[in-house]
């Protein structure tokens, strides 16, 4: 008999009928409420186990620890989950991708607030394989900066004097027409996207998108911030990069000396808030909560 | 909103308190996969697991210098965040249970699961699992995997076994088990 592999052992070889199987798998899965006695392994080592990553001795190991510890089987069943999710997710964009045949699009259907930009590989786009002529620009909604340049080149397409000019001539405009389309597009997802972000419960919360490059740091270990009219002293609390309030500092002026532990208590990168306050205390204005990153 | 807009903001360096459109599209990205994934027992945390996973996601790609990874590489940051956070609920669970009755903790298991399959799973799983410990160590792993849902062919090349043989050591183990959980009162 071949040891090539076979469907996965179900049904009848394994004893178990399909409801007994069911039944054993979600209990052996199930979460539990009682304290984990083994140790836990790091979560990333479960990951490239389920994801074939990890070294087979080491997952044998694992799995064995598994049948021990309920915690690690339902972390285990998470990851598969997750497994599954993805490839389902991979499976999803495949096929979108397979199935796209630009004879068959219709304009009118395309709802562009659904497009991914990021999706679009330009390199794979035949240029030859665009008529111009089919572009129906009234149809395209990409915001008042960018419709009338695509109106502008589809119309240039389209206008009969246009037709009868060179190859590339066509060619020129259909790139022009594209550039047009995928600026128009970029903007007009921009658009969407800047709006305000509703971002964990606390509506200052947007301040925290970034990306590393953005976030410059500190010239010295102090805070400054324009002064308020009115504004006799002005309270500010740093917290942590996980928003754990860590102090809460009054100053007289806009600025403020960082206390000398801060960098141990708030990590290496924190964030600010500061409340203008008047003469009685009360609170005048109060600012987004900024982020900041120690001197170098 | 420029932060030039601001009645109150800082004249220190820090320019990050507009949103990029980079950082949203991960933080939309992070969310889908959360929402996807998340045990309903994590819901209530859901905003902060994609905040912390944004958060890792963000240091390595500072202390690297690497632009944010692919899919896989997101979706691993959230399962990997959601399990420490799952992990520190259990601890903070324990630390309660030294202080409350053990069988009056409600530990939420999958919503598509009716009540009875719940309490079914909860009143059954310790058995199985006791049971499965208690395999020979050859037997073991390859019973854990099964009843995660692995087949034998996927179990063998995880491990490194033979088709034959994993095939072989599961009918074994799975047999002992049966015959475990009948020794315990439980009828398959």
């Amino acid at each position: 008999m071949s040891d090539a592999p076979r469907e996965p052992l179900e049904d009848s070889l394994d004893g178990l009928d399909d409801a007994t199987r069911r039944r054993w798998r979600a209990a052996f899965t199930a979460p539990i409420d009682r304290p984990r006695i083994a140790e836990a392994p790091p979560a990333e080592r479960i990951w490239r186990a389920v994801h074939g990553e990890l070294d087979p001795e080491e997952t044998a190991a694992l799995a064995a620890a598994m049948a021990g510890d309920p915690h690690l089987a339902e972390e285990w069943q998470l990851a598969l989950r997750a497994r599954t999710l993805l490839a389902a997710s991979d499976a999803s964009d495949a096929s979108d991708d397979a199935r796209i045949d630009s004879e068959k699009i219709d304009s009118a259907k395309i709802d562009i607030a659904k497009i991914d930009v990021a999706k679009i590989d330009i390199a794979k786009i035949d240029i030859a394989k665009i008529d111009i002529a089919k572009i129906d620009s009234a149809k395209i909604d990409t915001g008042p900066d960018t419709v009338a340049e695509v109106d502008l080149v589809a119309r240039a397409a389209t206008d009969p004097s246009t037709r009868r000019r060179s190859r590339r001539t066509r060619a020129a405009i259909g790139v022009a027409s594209l550039a047009a389309l995928a600026a128009g597009l970029a903007l007009w997802l921009r658009r969407d996207t800047e709006g305000p972000v509703v971002y964990r419960d606390r509506p200052d919360a947007a301040a925290w998108g970034h990306t590393p490059s953005e976030l410059e740091p500190l010239r010295e270990p102090a805070l400054e911030w324009s002064a308020i009219p009115g504004a006799r002293r002005y309270r500010v609390h740093l917290l942590t990069e996980r928003f754990e309030a860590a102090y809460t500092l009054d100053a007289t002026a806009p600025r403020l000396e960082l206390p000398a532990d801060a960098r141990a208590r708030l990590g290496d990168r924190f964030a600010w808030q500061v409340e203008a306050l008047d003469a009685r205390g009360g609170l005048l204005v109060r600012s987004p909560t900024f982020r900041a990153a120690w001197p170098r | 909103m420029s932060s030039d807009a601001l009645p109150l903001r800082p004249a220190t360096s820090t320019r990050a308190d507009v949103p990029t459109a980079d950082a949203r599209a991960l933080r939309r990205e992070l969310r889908q996969a959360a929402e996807r994934l998340c045990p309903p027992r994590l819901a209530p945390h859901l905003d902060d697991i994609v905040h912390e996973a944004f958060l890792r996601i963000d240091r390595v790609a500072a202390r690297t210098g690497d632009a944010v990874g692919s899919r896989r590489y997101l979706w691993k940051a959230v399962y990997t965040t959601m399990i420490d956070w799952m992990r520190r609920e259990e601890v903070r669970r324990r630390d309660l249970v030294d202080a409350v009755d053990v069988d009056a903790i409600d530990v939420a298991t999958p919503a598509e699961a009716t009540p009875e399959a719940q309490a079914d799973a909860r009143r059954i799983g310790l058995h199985i699992h006791a049971c499965v410990d208690h395999l020979p160590e050859a037997r073991r792993p390859i019973v854990a995997l099964y009843l995660q849902g692995h087949g034998a062919a996927e179990i063998a090349k995880m491990i490194g076994a033979a088709y034959k043989q994993v095939e072989n050591l599961l009918y074994r183990g799975l047999a002992q088990v049966r015959a475990c959980l009948r020794g315990k009162g439980v009828e398959p």
